[in-house]
């Protein structure tokens, strides 16, 4: 009986509601198919972008890590965390874990995507980023993409823009520019600066090797002393060739740490040999060295620690 | 000739809904005790609300048919569905549910639910369903969720992860979870008496 009156509610109750249902559907349509296309479509697209801005970021850091010139870290910088916390781009590291978010927030919003652990999703998102980066990179992308965003908004710092900065320090020991004319008289190279200085560079210490570079009107880097600020001196220890807008393979790496380690160890034993001789003749230590191993005294060298 | 109703599956009667509103009843019918039950679960223990969030169920299934994801079984859509409108009816009401998961001849559930990874051994025959969902009460959230699911709705792992949009391994985790919370709940109650 009880069972009975239970089933005649429920069947009462039941077509209370698909009457009701029923009578609210009336006065609704269901939403067309190509909302739900059009929904899902901009989840793919958001998710897609995601992944190009991504590997537009990629690009760029592949070729900040390929032109960075840590092979002559210690000239700049005293430790090589300082120099990699100077050169790296970290608005692209940013903008590269930026997307890799937003890549793995569109997939798992897309129909099957909450199926997948996080692990899965940021994995293929970045996983499409780097390869998709590795191949931009290539094409010149990051290179272009650093030096044409410098060109446009002056607060964006490039990797030519860091370099420069890095190099273009007299106070430090170091020019960037380009050999002007020779000073006959004083037998002197007379450079122009990045900053349109001219400079008397003096090239006692240097190899020919050297001095073949420094004439040769490419654009170089020149690692020193500044001998005398008021009269734009500048003591040259070695010339290194400008080569920013160059790749830099694991091989000129070595080719340029090797010169570079030669050249300031010269220095250093050529300093050595002249406080030798500097206590041979006058048998004490004197405050000048000599003009000859300026070069032993510059920074480089505590740095290098022999 | 037209097939009967009762004997077409559900993917069949929605593309006949879609073109005659009348064969939505049948969608309805179908469900409307299953979903009841399942919202009840969720919290929604006033008869007139529980009534009134059913309509709104079947009004949101409705709007979305063109949007029913093939890839999923048409019940785990409107699980989910149903699922995310009674969260939102009582986020309205802004006051935590206190689901009423035990109906009368459900005590199967609570063996259901010690008869894993040597958890029964940690009950004896004088644990009663009543005992499990007072228990479910204090569990967290995100537990609670697919314990109903699970052992109460009988619903398999995939169907779950389609319910609450989780991934699969996830579903499975927190199943194992939430039985150690019961479990730690049940022996802490004990404690106390």
């Amino acid at each position: 009986m009880k069972d009975k009156q239970t089933k005649q509610n429920t069947a009462q109750k039941t077509s209370e509601l698909s009457s009701a249902v029923l009578g609210r559907i009336e006065e609704v349509t269901p939403d067309a198919k190509w909302k739900f296309a059009c929904a899902n479509y901009f989840v793919w697209i958001a998710w897609a972008l995601s992944v190009v801005f991504g590997a537009v970021s990629v690009a760029v850091l592949i070729y900040v890590a390929d032109h960075s010139r840590f092979a002559l870290f210690e000239a700049t910088h005293d430790t090589p965390l300082s120099f990699f916390a100077e050169v790296l781009p970290f608005i692209w590291i940013g903008t590269f874990v930026a997307m890799g978010a937003s890549a793995y927030f569109n997939m798992q919003h897309t129909k099957c995507g909450y199926r997948y652990p996080m692990w899965q999703l940021l994995i293929s998102s970045v996983v499409f980023s780097v390869v998709g980066g590795a191949i931009l990179h290539i094409f010149g992308t990051g290179y272009l993409i650093d030096t044409q965003l410098a060109k446009r908004m002056p607060l964006y710092t490039s990797l030519e823009r860091t370099e420069q900065r890095m190099w273009q320090k007299p106070a430090e020991g170091r020019l960037l520019g380009v050999f002007s004319a020779m000073d006959e008289k004083d037998e002197m190279y007379v450079f122009i600066d990045n900053n349109n200085t001219q400079w008397q560079i003096q090239t006692v210490e240097l190899r020919d090797r050297d001095r073949h570079l420094l004439s040769s009107g490419d654009t170089v880097r020149v690692l020193g002393t500044t001998t005398n600020r008021e009269n734009n001196l500048f003591h040259a220890c070695g010339v290194f060739p400008w080569m920013y807008d160059r790749g830099v393979s694991v091989r000129d790496m070595k080719k340029d740490r090797q010169q570079f380690v030669e050249r300031m160890y010269e220095h250093m034993e050529k300093g050595d040999r002249l406080r030798n001789l500097e206590r041979e003749v006058f048998e004490k230590n004197t405050d000048m060295p000599f003009a000859d191993g300026l070069c032993a005294e510059i920074s480089v060298m505590k740095r290098m620690k022999f | 000739m037209q097939k009967d109703p009762q004997l077409m599956s559900d993917e069949e009667i929605v593309s006949m809904a879609l073109r005659d509103k009348a064969f939505f009843a049948h969608i309805v019918f179908r469900y409307e005790d299953k979903l009841s039950r399942y919202i009840m679960r969720l919290g929604i223990r006033n008869a007139e609300d529980r009534q009134d969030t059913l309509q709104d169920i079947f009004i949101k299934i409705y709007k979305n048919l063109n949007g029913f994801d093939t890839s999923l079984s048409f019940s785990s859509w409107v699980y989910r569905i149903a699922h995310n409108e009674a969260i939102s009816a009582y986020r309205k009401k802004n006051v935590r549910p206190e689901g009423h998961l035990i109906d009368e001849g459900d005590e199967r559930v609570a063996r259901e639910m010690t008869q894993e990874e040597g958890v029964e051994k940690q009950f004896d025959e004088q644990i009663n369903a009543e005992e499990i969902a007072n228990a479910l009460e204090k569990v967290d959230e995100k537990y609670k969720n697919v314990l109903i699911l699970r052992f109460f709705e009988h619903k398999e792992y995939e169907e779950i992860s389609d319910i609450l949009k989780i991934p699969i391994g996830s579903v499975g985790t927190l199943i194992h979870r939430g039985k150690k919370q019961v479990k730690e709940r049940i022996d802490t109650k004990q404690l106390h008496v």
